[in-house]
């Protein structure tokens, strides 16, 4: 019985459910969301796609391009971590609503 | 009234994960069970063995969901006793004040399951409302909720801002009020008693005798934790482990409250450290590619939320040889069969979940070698002797 | 009024429309999904539509029938009817607003009869499946028919000695001890906490209804919201008077917030000590009421 007075105060107050996707989140600063490439400040190094846990990054130094395979990637940020320029080229987004009906768009390509 | 067997699981509406239990059941009465485990397989211990030490450390990560930092803690940890290294100390506090954090998380799942599985889903609403204040802190310090990868071969990989530490501090104050509100919930609603006293009781012999890890062995007035070795940052903050003498459900539980409390306490006491240290690094610069001289062996270990997490790893260069992770429900599962002897059914899930079982971590199995036939055994001291890579012995 | 003096046509409207089985559909499938959307605001939670159940109906009727071997096909699809046929039955005994297909002196004991095989139908369902989980379900769903008929019957005889033994109109306030043996006797009947035992979710899958799908499943809720209907509209005229059309509204309503709130607060019990409580702790109260009202000290 010891929870009946606060069951009875939450009848009336508003739920705590975020009624999403008329609702949406606000995202702390800091979040890994997807990743995306700056093609200015790249200096093809290729530390990230050497570093990428899961080798979700493909680099063509010759077309100047650069993908990223939405799939594979775990969104560790690791390659915004090893990234050496300033402002660094490869960054986590605060995009989080990634799915597709079609497994190839997960390949996102950079560049050209 | 003849005896039948109950198939508990693997696909259960109780289990979060597929584990099989065959109970021999009398009516209500549970006469005899069997534990048949590896449904949850994945073959980490392999994959580790392909991957160069940094990249295993996100593959250590996601052993589990729960306890996913302490995997990195516990593998990051052998890494740098290894290599020889001891990590800065606002990253020590750093691997503190995120551990505690999943352990209050961890700890509430826990407790909201338990309420579950008595028919309470009032209660398991509440705890879970009350857990999101612990995700909103895990995402703002870390970047994600769960599967933070904070932890680096030579530190942490995100400092705490000071801002931050006040958003957080003030979710650990809103918190802390409902902890102890749950404290008297768990303790005085008869409803709550009914199912939860006198059940799933371990006395501290037969605890002695099986050894469960964990808040299980705490439970039953034993103090072990691993957290009284002093290592992170714990060997500056005042740590005393929480037992309790009761051994049963009930006991459990509120030792769980109880160890919320106290990491609340040690987060609080961490930040406030950790401003004298302002500025200060937090990762050593260690080389991308780790090379760590071949055959060296050394054992890790870190208090997860569940007990004693226990890692072995032996070195081949880049890459390791061999890791092989004890983790805590591994051993303290077993004791499942004397728990639940002569409760009813209807107290199978409720013993169960306050075991706090973590599946996904728990199955491994052994290899072994046929060709040679050979078993080693290792003496304490032996393994004591591994740590640092054999070069400090303790 | 007695069947006599009702036209066929009368006859067939109470039994089909109200408060016969439209109105054990309607109103039935309306207080379920009144009580999920009040437990789920007191949760903190947004909870399905007013109108879920009536949407789960007509979606688990839309479904196909999976029979396994070991279970009787035949007892499956009759136990829900004739589960859901009983109670409703009882219904006719009923006074609601001015509407009474049948009362007699002893109507009382009729009614009785068809509650226990409205419950021991639902319990010859689970064992009808063949399932190890769902015998375990039968097991305690006759258990605790036999837990609760206790008391409940101890307070229906007392307030039928005081009203001849047929269902009209009476207020029990003044008997708090046979309004909690009924109310707590129609929570074991409806599976409510704390007595939701033998569809223990977490410890047997679903109970008796575990390997039923589609429109049996079906046929299980329609009993299921007969019994909301029957039980509130019964405890509505003999615990709280209710003689007029807003007066039943009010009193039914007041009835169900009072469900709504055991289905909150408590935790389940165990089927031995859900026994001992209504044998041990509301069987005695009940008796004294029932002395009370024996020797006149009223």
């Amino acid at each position: 019985m010891k929870l009946l007075p606060e069951a009875i105060i939450r009848l009336f107050s508003k739920p705590s459910t975020r009624r999403y996707p008329k609702e949406r989140p606000t995202l702390p600063a800091g979040f890994r969301g997807r990743v995306e490439w700056e093609r200015g400040t790249c200096i093809f190094c290729m530390l990230c796609a050497l570093n990428c846990p899961t080798n979700a990054i493909t680099i063509n130094k010759e077309n100047k391009a650069w993908a990223i395979d939405t799939g594979k990637c775990i969104f560790c940020g690791r390659c915004h971590d090893v990234c050496p320029t300033d402002p660094k080229s490869v960054t986590n987004s605060d995009r989080y609503e990634l799915s597709e009906y079609d497994k190839s768009k997960f390949s996102r390509l950079f560049g050209k | 009234m003849h005896d039948f067997l109950l198939p508990f699981g693997p696909q259960h509406p109780a289990l979060a994960e597929p584990v099989h239990i065959k109970l021999r059941v009398d009516g209500e009465t549970i006469i005899g069970s069997e534990l048949v485990l590896g449904y949850n397989h994945k073959g980490i211990e392999k994959s580790f063995e392909n991957r160069t030490w940094t990249k295993g450390v996100y593959l250590s990560e996601r052993v589990c969901g729960i306890c996913g930092h302490y995997h990195t803690s516990c593998y990051c940890q052998g890494i740098e006793s290894m290599l020889g290294i001891e990590i800065p100390d606002r990253a020590q506090y750093i691997r503190v004040v995120i551990g505690e954090l999943e352990r209050l998380h961890s700890h509430m799942l826990s407790l909201g399951i338990v309420a579950w599985e008595m028919g309470f889903d009032t209660l398991f609403h509440y705890m879970f409302r009350d857990r999101e204040l612990v995700m909103d802190a895990q995402e703002l310090l870390t970047g994600n909720r769960v599967h933070f990868v904070m932890n680096v071969i030579g530190g942490v990989r995100r400092d705490i801002s000071l801002g931050n530490a006040a958003k957080t501090l003030k979710a650990l104050d809103k918190l802390d009020e409902r902890i102890k509100h749950y404290l008297g919930v768990f303790r005085d609603d008869s409803s709550v008693r009914n199912r939860t006293q006198h059940v799933g009781y371990l006395s501290t012999r037969k605890a002695k005798e099986l050894n469960p890890v964990g808040p299980n062995v705490r439970a039953s007035g034993i103090d072990y934790d691993v957290r009284e070795t002093g290592y992170f940052a714990y060997k500056h903050l005042r740590f005393k482990p929480v037992t309790g003498q009761g051994g049963d459900v009930m006991e459990r539980c509120l030792l769980r409250l109880k160890e919320c409390l106290e990491s609340s306490r040690m987060i609080r006491e961490s930040l406030y450290q950790m401003e004298s240290l302002k500025g200060s690094e937090v990762a050593l610069q260690v080389p991308p590619a780790v090379k760590i001289k071949e055959g060296l062996e050394t054992v890790s270990r870190v208090e997860a939320p569940r007990g004693e997490l226990f890692y072995y790893l032996k070195a081949a260069g880049e890459k390791p040889d061999r890791v092989k992770i004890r983790t805590p429900t591994y051993q303290t599962f077993h004791i499942l069969d004397e728990v639940l002897k002569g409760h009813e059914i209807a107290d199978v899930p409720v013993i169960i979940a306050s075991l706090d079982p973590c599946l996904s971590c728990t199955d491994r199995v052994t290899v072994v070698d046929t060709k040679t036939r050979r078993e080693k055994i290792m003496t304490k001291h032996e393994i004591l002797h591994m740590r640092d890579g054999g070069r400090h012995g303790h | 009024m007695a069947i006599e003096a009702l036209t066929f046509a009368e006859i067939l409207f109470q039994a089909l429309v109200f408060p016969g089985f439209a109105a054990a559909f309607i109103i039935g499938f309306f207080y379920m999904g009144v009580m999920r959307k009040a437990a789920a605001r007191m949760h903190h939670r947004v909870g399905p539509p007013l109108w879920q159940p009536f949407l789960d109906f007509f979606k688990l009727m839309s479904k196909e029938n999976i029979t396994t071997k070991a279970s009787l096909g035949l007892m499956a699809t009759l136990c829900p009817i004739v589960s859901f046929a009983a109670m409703l039955t009882v219904i006719i005994f009923v006074p609601i607003a001015g509407f009474q297909l049948v009362t007699f002196p002893g109507s009382l004991f009729v009614v009785i009869y068809f509650l226990v095989m409205a419950s021991a139908f639902f319990a010859i369902a689970g064992f009808a499946a063949g399932n190890p989980f769902a015998s375990v379900g039968s097991i305690r769903e006759i258990t605790q028919l036999f837990a609760y008929e206790l008391p409940f019957i101890i307070s229906l005889v007392t307030i039928g000695l005081l009203t001849g033994f047929q269902i009209v109109p009476f207020s029990a306030l003044a008997f708090p001890f046979t309004f909690a043996a009924f109310m707590l006797g129609v929570l074991g009947k409806l599976s409510l906490p704390p007595f939701h035992i033998p569809e223990a979710e977490q410890e047997i899958v679903a109970g008796p209804t575990t390997e039923y799908s589609g429109p049996r499943l079906a046929l299980f809720e329609l009993a299921k919201a007969a019994a909301f209907w029957v039980l509130i509209s019964l405890a509505a005229v003999m615990l709280l008077g209710a003689d007029g059309i807003v007066s039943f509204a009010l009193d039914s309503l007041a009835l169900l917030a009072l469900l709504v709130i055991c289905r909150v607060v408590f935790a389940r019990l165990r089927i031995a000590q859900a026994l001992r409580l209504y044998w041990f702790v509301l069987a005695p109260l009940a008796l004294i009421d029932l002395v009370r009202v024996m020797i006149g000290m009223y």
